[in-house]
């Protein structure tokens, strides 16, 4: 990737080069290799590296914004150009806030630089060994190894400057039989912290499992969802009912209700970029300190994401959480953490007289963001909990649920969490939960 | 270009390429926004290249956004060494289907360049669509976009084709979200998630009488917040065109993209049951059911000259009355359903990213029922339209999609409008439901701009033609109350 020096010489120029009134500049860049498998053999293999520059313009209340790829300084004027004409042909303007000034910022700790320099043979030779432990049980392997830096850099006329790098390795994998298949994904800041092997063996025993699997009826069931199924639903809290400019318009199923009950006291959710390995960034996109906040204590729902605009309408703190200067989609909490709880996934087993064990989840969408209604079916990996232990696999269900109809049934949460990294500034960290009136609602072949 | 081209592929054969090929994309956007008065205009240019080699019959991909001689030196040996990689995990080599080496330029036709139009003309007509939609106080968004996207794309490869296209889409659309009786609705013009998109120029956009439906988009919002629910029930349904496209998206283009068959998604989108022993036999629909692929069509967002393997584009068939008759396939896999020559289906988001298969244009053959006819010939249903939400099974089996908007059918007419309206079913038993097609004069094709696929992720635009068709007793209202 880039150094943060030369990031900061383009931002300088276009800066300097500019004739706005304001000017803002953002750098998005990722330096991504990844090698994936199907079938036990590689079956792609690419390494690319992207830039992706928006530079905002404003004069007097019109705004002009456009964006590249190359971070060519013989392109900076042709751009600053047309972004003028874009903000001076706007017969309307709208309301400009003061750019911010520099800022003092908080570490978020997630860069490896030897995870950036990973080599594609380094990952041949990883996959190589998983899929062999797949081929010595007659399984069929399928999945991905990946290493990335991410960086994302922002500057202004007012002389603020902020930049953040991440890094992230993963490794994916599922392994098949003819009628069963079993999942694993680890996903870390540094390479050296992945264990594809032990990813391999959960895989590989999961399908084991699930081999010659039977059918469940629809109908609600207490259920067990391990770390990947709750991150699989919970991620869509973050632009329904947690977006700031939804709530304050009346439109999430929160509007109205800050500090009521709306979960069990068991759930504590927190909006946190600085979990290690999360892939947080300290600043929101026009630079301004982003603070963690408590969304849920005690299932009472405390806090909101805001950004300027969101703050006036709902007379609170700005707390960091724009989507950029110019966003109309609302702020949203990026890095959902969910607090740990006590129980470990056997716990939670050996405490169900009949429910389900569920792996993850597939293609889950929203219906109702007012009553955060979402569908989507089980994948890889869902098993039949009968007095206390896992008696065998189950053919694919879907669920037609309300998230926050399930935080308010939970029974128990995971004592460990995983923590993932979205990508440029994205990620979550959460633990196994059980929940129990989970609505399946209808069944599938396989 | 053409000259850096051909120095990729000379740097990557002299480093062991077997095959070579480069792609040098220049891509141009503009997308314009309206939401709730508040003007946003983007304008993005990128340009690179991506060079993809085989090396003992294994791949290797590199990219760069830097054109310059040495940098396309220098890529072209680091996908050589990648594919070196690949090499040392290989179970099969890659049997690449022969091909026509073609030299060529081929351009969207388009009458009024996007670009040119000036932005105050776009904005205003944006901005009188606002005002309308805004004109009620339950309306609490409202969203007017436009965009049109312009791709220079030079082609070259070591079997000696050197080939340059120009595409031009353009597309354009709105939205309002109303709030009221504890509830929000949703209503969409001409299409949800966006808009209506077409290969074209601005002439398309001219043509969607976009200020013509706005009033009723409003009033319809509006109307949702206190329509009653649609009960959860098993009934007959009439699903609308704009609705169809998501149907045949995803419960036929995904399932029938033969990577997906052969498990190269089994880890992230899944595979399919349309497996190869079903090839030319299994019962995908009703006999009326006829569904072809065509990288042709006029309009189409996947019409092209050429795919990202150089193979020309062409039609065929999927789904020939109610039967398995066809796939997506490139030039790697044609080969595993023993075709000799690729259909014509590898593409790529750009020039950072390996082509994948992807969905072609696809669509439902009309039928021959007129709309009304229909209506008046089902006793009990819901007619559905626009679609909201879809999820389906990584086999592309049990789906469940919600729409917009729906409509009671009872005794042969178009009843009480009904809100949260959704249908949930397995495949090939939905589609062996189907028993009426409406005819050409309903018939549209609708843009698909955010088709997500691969590892990495790489978003795909393509086309899906279909007029409205009746299914009978399909469970709907899913999680709603029961009667």
């Amino acid at each position: 990737m880039l150094t943060k020096s030369k990031i900061h010489q383009f931002t300088e120029r276009v800066i300097k080069d500019s004739d706005a009134d304001m000017t803002t500049v953002s750098i998005a860049g990722e330096k991504e290799a990844l090698t994936r498998f199907s079938n036990n053999e590689i079956t792609q293999n690419v390494d690319s590296i992207r830039y992706t520059f928006s530079i905002r313009c404003v004069y007097g209340d019109r705004v002009g914004v456009v964006s590249g790829t190359s971070l060519d300084f013989k392109n900076i004027k042709r751009f600053l150009e047309t972004a003028k004409q874009i903000a001076l042909n706007q017969r309307t303007g709208k309301k400009i806030y003061p750019l911010f000034e520099p800022q003092q910022y908080k570490t978020c700790k997630g860069y490896d630089k030897g995870t950036e320099d990973v080599t594609p043979q380094t990952r041949a030779d990883m996959v190589k060994s998983a899929v062999k432990l797949c081929a010595k049980e007659k399984m069929s392997a399928a999945g991905i190894m990946s290493n990335a830096a991410m960086l994302y850099a922002i500057a202004n006329s007012k002389g603020l400057f902020a930049i953040n790098e991440n890094s992230n390795a993963t490794f994916s994998i599922t392994a098949q039989t003819k009628n069963s298949s079993g999942w694993a994904e680890d996903s870390q800041t540094s390479i050296k912290k992945l264990n594809v092997m032990k990813d391999a063996e959960v895989a590989v025993k999961k399908a084991k499992l699930s081999k010659n699997p039977k059918s469940a009826e629809p109908g609600k069931y207490t259920v067990i969802l391990e770390p990947a199924a709750v991150a699989d639903i919970l991620s869509f809290l973050s632009y329904t009912v947690f977006n700031g400019l939804r709530f304050a318009e009346g439109r999430t199923f929160l509007s109205g209700k800050m500090g009521e009950r709306v979960a069990d006291a068991r759930i504590n959710l927190y909006d946190d970029p600085f979990v290690d390995g999360i892939g947080g960034i300290p600043f929101d996109m026009e630079g301004f300190p982003k603070k963690r906040l408590t969304l849920i204590e005690k299932g009472v729902f405390r806090e909101i994401p805001t950004d300027r605009k969101v703050a006036e309408m709902l007379k609170l703190e700005n707390n960091g959480h724009s989507l950029g200067a110019d966003d109309e989609w609302g702020p949203l909490p990026l890095n959902l953490r969910l607090e740990t709880g006590k129980s470990t996934v056997d716990e939670m087993i050996k405490s169900t007289k009949k429910g389900i064990l569920v792996t993850q989840f597939h293609y889950v969408n929203i219906l109702d963001p007012m009553k955060t209604l979402v569908t989507g079916m089980t994948r890889n990996g869902i098993f039949l909990v009968e007095n206390g232990t896992v008696k065998h696999g189950l053919k694919n269900l879907r669920f037609t649920q309300s998230i926050m109809d399930a935080l308010m049934n939970t029974e128990m949460v995971g004592d460990r969490a995983i923590v993932q990294s979205g990508g440029f500034g994205g990620g979550f960290s959460v633990p196994a939960m059980k929940v129990r009136d989970f609505h399946f609602t209808s069944k599938t072949e396989f | 270009m053409f000259k850096l081209g051909n120095l990729a592929i000379e740097t990557a054969k002299h480093y062991g390429a077997d095959y070579a090929d480069i792609r040098i994309i220049e891509t141009k956007n503009e997308d314009l926004n309206v939401r709730n008065g508040k003007v946003s205009a983007d304008y993005s240019q990128t340009l690179g290249f991506g060079v993809r080699v085989l090396y003992r019959g294994s791949w290797g991909f590199a990219s760069s956004d830097t054109l310059t001689m040495e940098e396309v030196k220098k890529v072209s040996k680091e996908a050589v060494l990648i594919a070196k990689a690949s090499n040392t995990l290989q179970a099969a080599k890659v049997r690449w289907a022969k091909e026509d080496s073609y030299k060529d330029h081929w351009f969207t036709p388009a009458l009024k360049n996007p670009f040119r139009i000036p932005l105050e003309q776009k904005l205003d007509l944006m901005l009188k669509i606002d005002e309308i939609l805004r004109k009620k106080p339950e309306i609490r968004v409202s969203t007017v976009e436009m965009s049109f996207q312009n791709i220079r794309k030079w082609f070259v490869n070591s079997q000696g084709s050197e080939i340059l296209q120009d595409l031009m889409r353009s597309g354009a659309g709105y939205s309002v979200t109303s709030v009221g009786n504890n509830d929000m609705q949703v209503r969409s013009y001409p299409a949800s998630f966006g808009g209506q998109y077409y290969s074209g120029g601005y002439e398309i956009v001219e043509q969607m009488e976009l200020l013509q439906n706005a009033e009723r988009v409003r009033e319809e919002a509006i109307e949702l917040l206190t329509a009653d629910e649609c009960e959860e029930k098993v009934s007959d349904v009439i699903i609308g065109g704009s609705q169809m496209v998501l149907q045949i998206h995803e419960s036929v283009g995904h399932a029938t993209e033969l990577d997906r068959v052969l498990g190269y998604e089994a880890n992230y989108a899944g595979t399919s049951f349309a497996t190869l022993e079903k090839y030319k036999k299994f019962k995908y629909g009703s006999p009326i059911v006829n569904l072809f692929a065509d990288s042709t069509i006029p309009l189409g967002l996947a019409t092209h000259g050429y795919d990202d393997d150089g193979v020309k584009a062409q039609r065929w068939d999927i789904v020939k009355n109610g039967v398995l008759s066809g796939y997506m396939t490139n030039r790697e896999l044609a080969h595993k359903i023993n075709d000799t020559r690729s259909r014509g289906c590898s593409r790529s988001q750009g020039f950072s990213s390996i082509p994948i298969i992807r969905i072609a244009n696809l669509s439902l053959a009309p039928g021959e029922w007129e709309l009304d006819d229909l209506i008046k010939d089902t006793k009990n249903g819901v007619f559905m339209d626009t679609n909201k939400s879809w999820s389906i099974d990584q086999m592309r089996l049990n789906f469940q999609f919600g729409c917009e908007i729906g409509y009671e059918i009872k005794n042969g007419k178009k009843g009480r409008m009904l809100k949260n309206c959704s249908y949930q079913d397995i495949t090939p038993e939905f589609w062996g439901k189907c028993d009426a097609i409406c005819n050409e004069n309903h018939w549209d094709l609708w843009g698909v701009i955010n088709c997500g696929k691969g590892q990495p992720g790489q978003r795909a635009e393509m086309s899906h033609g279909s007029s409205p068709a009746r299914f009978r007793k399909v469970h709907i209202g899913i999680g709603n109350k029961k009667r």
